[in-house]
């Protein structure tokens, strides 16, 4: 064993091949162009063609070799026969052995042979790759590496990816398509359109007092890694150059490649694989900076790729209900051309919205027979942005107006003539008057103040953690009766419960109180009846009015539906004010009824008065005017019965 | 100068009767207009919960100008005390002589144990129930019309006095005390010495 490695060593010392054939011998005549002229008849003349007879092989192959192309390639240090080990004298067999890229390649090629790439093509190593031309990896551009790919797969595929050329120009096909390679975004300085990289001598233009390195200017720290923040001093002063909006692009690279493409790639078509605000996709990142030899790559902070104008909004889009209910980015965008504009995205042509088409389909069958849409031919992206989009539960009655002031925008002159304007524009969204059909009621929320006044919005979370209990079911914990409807001794004693000094300290609260809003429970996108309702006051107030059905306590959860519990209607009148709601009452609302009155005899005075909270006044108010008639009544009969009696004592 | 004419001028003057008048119809048209707001769906009277609500407003203003009117009138001409506010023989002997006359004597035909004078205009049950009214029960009503009338923009002071439940509360109440007492001052004004008698005196100023 000893002597077999010393003598390779020897060989391979000397500089000559194995077998002894240089390789300008086989360029003699692979190297020649005319070999592709010849006939067969003229080739088998160069070639020793043997007696038995050998089976054809399945696949083209070229005869010439660009020896100039070979020289450069990243096999130019080997021996052609270190590949085609059949061939050991010149001429040689007319048939020779098939390359095994094996016997330098075991890992990749065993990786490659268990792919379904491979069993299902049956393509080898050199259907993909060119041996004679290979270049390392490295060394290759995006389009390079796509073309590899695109020999085969052919162009035209893939019409459900957003911005498709823009891709196609910055991610090669593996970046996608080989989930474990290693992969690495390099970043360059791009001018605002004709995305390329600028080059030294335009840098150097934009900055006249440029001496040395660009690499000196912009990576400030001197310690070989560009941050954000010298990234954004650079490229306000290429502006200041002359450079019109200069901006950060980046091409999506493999850097280990990995030739097991066939897995199932569930998040192929997961545009969030490479579009989100933390990057673990991409194991590196780095920055490619001209020099005035050529390039020189920096590594760079991972921060930076967040300021890539990727996908607007894509940092609100986590927490968005689509993303919740599992709706990826090209469920939406598939199909549809999105074009860039000075670095934000503007959706074009989307009259054929996917929103009314495959999910909000009722919706929009609403919609389209409303005046709104056939006057102003607004579409769904006109009033709701889908990328922040948020259920319409968590959205309070100022987020709900916005949606209509972004085109009424003189709502305060043209609602002039309404009563308590302010506080309606306060509490009252647009559509509780302008979309009659809608499902309309008072909804409570809780709400945590803090010491400095501020307020917000308790969700599920928030509340299962006051209580000291995340795993408790939060209807059981406020229906303690469990009757599925609270009442207001229910409410008060929840709030009390949120309200206990030692956690409220600890989630830096003051206090927890009940909220209110007369708030549109189920939207109607149907608006044109608007004329005949919507100065209607007594639709909300009114006892009997239609424009407030119900009345809830809702509880947004960021993670499932909200909880929605009935309150009874009579707890808004009680006199038990539940904690935030002493300024609440609505004008014609709730009060007497026949059966308040009878109940009221019925009961223990002190229990009558409890129940009947503030409807109590019209009881006292009544027993006023009772008592007034009652009077009025029986003194003025008497006056009649005794008037005989008078008039004989004058006369 | 007739003796008639002497009493007319003395007893009720124009300002008076005026102003009684402006507040008797304001009054009445506040308690229909809160009849409408309280019961929109019972007593549609004004056509529309809105309507009502203006006319409230704006009569509501009218009736706040006109109490003002009233306490100016009665503080310039130094009658207030005189007129309006009750003296101990008023809250003992004069509301018992008073009520026993309404309740019993006036079904005999005995005469008023009280006439009317220039400087003494009210009974003593009529001089502690407008005491009542116009210092106590009307200013509340005010105030707590005007903080309803802008809810907003009085929200401190309403939560000052308890929040919104508690002042509407005081503003329903007192407006069915009102309401009550109109019945009963229309009914009482028929008690003079002909059924019309009152009515001529608020309406002429002189009372045959």
């Amino acid at each position: 064993m000893v002597l077999r490695i010393l003598l390779l060593l020897i060989i391979f010392l000397s500089g000559q091949p194995l077998l002894g054939i240089e390789n300008k011998e086989c360029f003699d005549c692979h190297g020649n162009k005319d070999i592709l002229k010849m006939s067969e008849e003229e080739r088998d003349a160069m070639v020793v063609t043997p007696k038995q007879k050998h089976k054809p092989r399945e696949r083209k192959y070229n005869l010439y070799i660009a020896e100039g192309t070979f020289n450069r390639s990243s096999h130019s240090t080997l021996y052609c026969t270190d590949c085609h080990i059949s061939i050991r004298d010149i001429p040689h067999n007319k048939w020779t052995e098939p390359v095994s890229c094996q016997r330098c390649h075991p890992a990749t090629t065993k990786q490659y042979a268990l792919s379904n790439h491979y069993k299902i093509s049956n393509a080898k190593c050199y259907d993909c790759h060119n041996p004679h031309e290979s270049r390392t990896y490295r060394e290759l551009s995006v389009k390079e590496r796509s073309n590899i790919c695109l020999g085969c797969h052919k162009k035209g595929g893939h019409q459900w990816l957003p911005e498709r050329e823009l891709h196609f120009s910055s991610l090669e096909c593996s970046i996608c398509h080989s989930p474990s390679a290693e992969k690495e975004m390099v970043l360059f300085i791009s001018p605002s359109k004709n995305r390329r990289p600028l080059t030294y001598d335009e840098i150097k233009k934009a900055l006249p007092g440029l001496k040395g390195s660009i690499e000196n200017i912009l990576d400030t720290h001197s310690n070989k890694n560009i941050d954000t923040e010298e990234i954004k001093a650079f490229l306000s002063n290429l502006e200041k150059g002359g450079i019109k909006s200069p901006r950060l692009a980046g091409d999506g690279l493999v850097t280990k490649t990995s030739h097991d493409f066939t897995r199932i790639i569930p998040e192929a078509r997961d545009c969030t694989m490479c579009h989100k605000p933390f990057v673990y996709f991409y194991s590196k990142v780095s920055m490619k900076i001209p020099t005035k030899e050529g390039w020189k790559t920096f590594s760079a902070d991972k921060e930076i790729i967040n300021k890539l104008p990727v996908i607007p909004a894509k940092d609100a889009y986590f927490g968005t209900v689509h993303r919740k209910n599992g709706v990826e980015c090209i469920e939406c965008h598939a199909y549809q051309s999105v074009i860039r504009e000075a670095e934000k995205f503007k959706l074009k042509e989307m009259k054929e919205l996917v929103c009314g088409t495959r999910c909000h389909k009722e919706i929009m069958d609403e919609y389209k027979g409303s005046i709104h849409y056939k006057v102003h031919e607004n579409f769904c992206l006109d009033c709701h942005e889908p990328h922040p989009s948020v259920p319409y539960v968590r959205l309070n009655t100022e987020q709900r107006r916005a949606i209509c002031i972004k085109c009424h925008k003189e709502t305060e002159k043209q609602h002039r003539w309404q009563a308590q304007q302010t506080l309606h524009c306060r509490y009252v969204e647009c559509t509780m008057c302008h979309s009659p059909k809608a499902k309309k009621g008072i909804v409570l929320y809780l709400r945590g103040i803090d010491h400095k006044g501020s307020e917000r919005q308790l969700e599920s979370n928030d509340i299962l953690e006051l209580i000291g209990s995340k795993h408790r079911d939060l209807q059981k914990v406020i229906d303690r009766d469990g009757n599925k409807i609270l009442d207001e001794h229910e409410v008060a004693y929840f709030i009390k419960l949120l309200n206990r000094p030692e956690i409220l300290k600890r989630k830096g609260l003051d206090r927890v109180e009940m909220g209110i809003n007369l708030s549109v429970i189920r939207p109607y996108h149907n608006f044109t009846e608007k004329l005949s309702k919507a100065k209607d006051c007594s639709l909300c107030h009114s006892a009997s009015g239609e424009g407030l059905e119900s009345l809830v306590l809702q509880i947004p959860d960021t993670d499932k539906k909200s909880l929605t519990i009935p309150i009874e209607k009579d707890a808004i009148v009680a006199f038990l004010a539940m904690p935030g709601l002493s300024n609440f009452y609505l004008l014609g609302g709730k009060k007497i009824t026949k059966q308040d009155i009878l109940l009221f005899w019925e009961k223990e005075p002190r229990e009558a008065l409890i129940n009947l909270g503030f409807k109590m006044i019209d009881i006292l108010g009544m027993f006023f005017l009772a008592s007034a008639f009652l009077f009025v009544g029986i003194h003025g009969t008497i006056r009649i019965l005794t008037r005989p009696m008078r008039k004989n004592k004058k006369d | 100068m007739s003796e008639k004419q002497i009493k007319k001028d003395k007893l009720v003057s124009l300002t008076i009767r005026i102003w009684h008048v402006i507040h008797g119809i304001s009054i009445f048209i506040l308690i229909l207009t809160g009849i409408h707001l309280r019961y929109p769906d019972l007593f549609v009277i004004f056509g529309t919960v809105r309507k009502a609500v203006q006319i409230h407003n704006i009569v509501g203003i009218i009736v706040t100008l006109d109490y003002f009117l009233w306490f100016i009138y009665y503080i310039v001409k130094k009658e207030m005390v005189l007129h309006y506010v009750p003296t101990i023989y008023d809250f003992g002997k004069g509301t018992i002589r008073q009520a026993q006359y309404y309740f019993y004597r006036i079904f005999f035909g005995d005469p008023p144990p009280f006439l009317p004078t220039q400087k003494n205009k009210f009974n003593s049950l009529q001089k502690i129930t407008y005491a009542g009214i116009m210092f106590i029960f009307l200013p509340i009503q005010i105030l707590t019309g005007i903080l309803l009338w802008d809810i907003e923009q009085f929200l401190p002071v309403v939560a000052i006095m308890g929040g919104l439940k508690i002042i509407d509360a005081v503003h329903v109440i007192i407006g069915y005390v009102f309401a009550a007492f109109l019945i009963l001052h229309i009914y009482l004004a028929t008690l003079g010495h002909t059924v019309l008698s009152h009515f001529k005196l608020i309406i002429f100023g002189y009372e045959e």
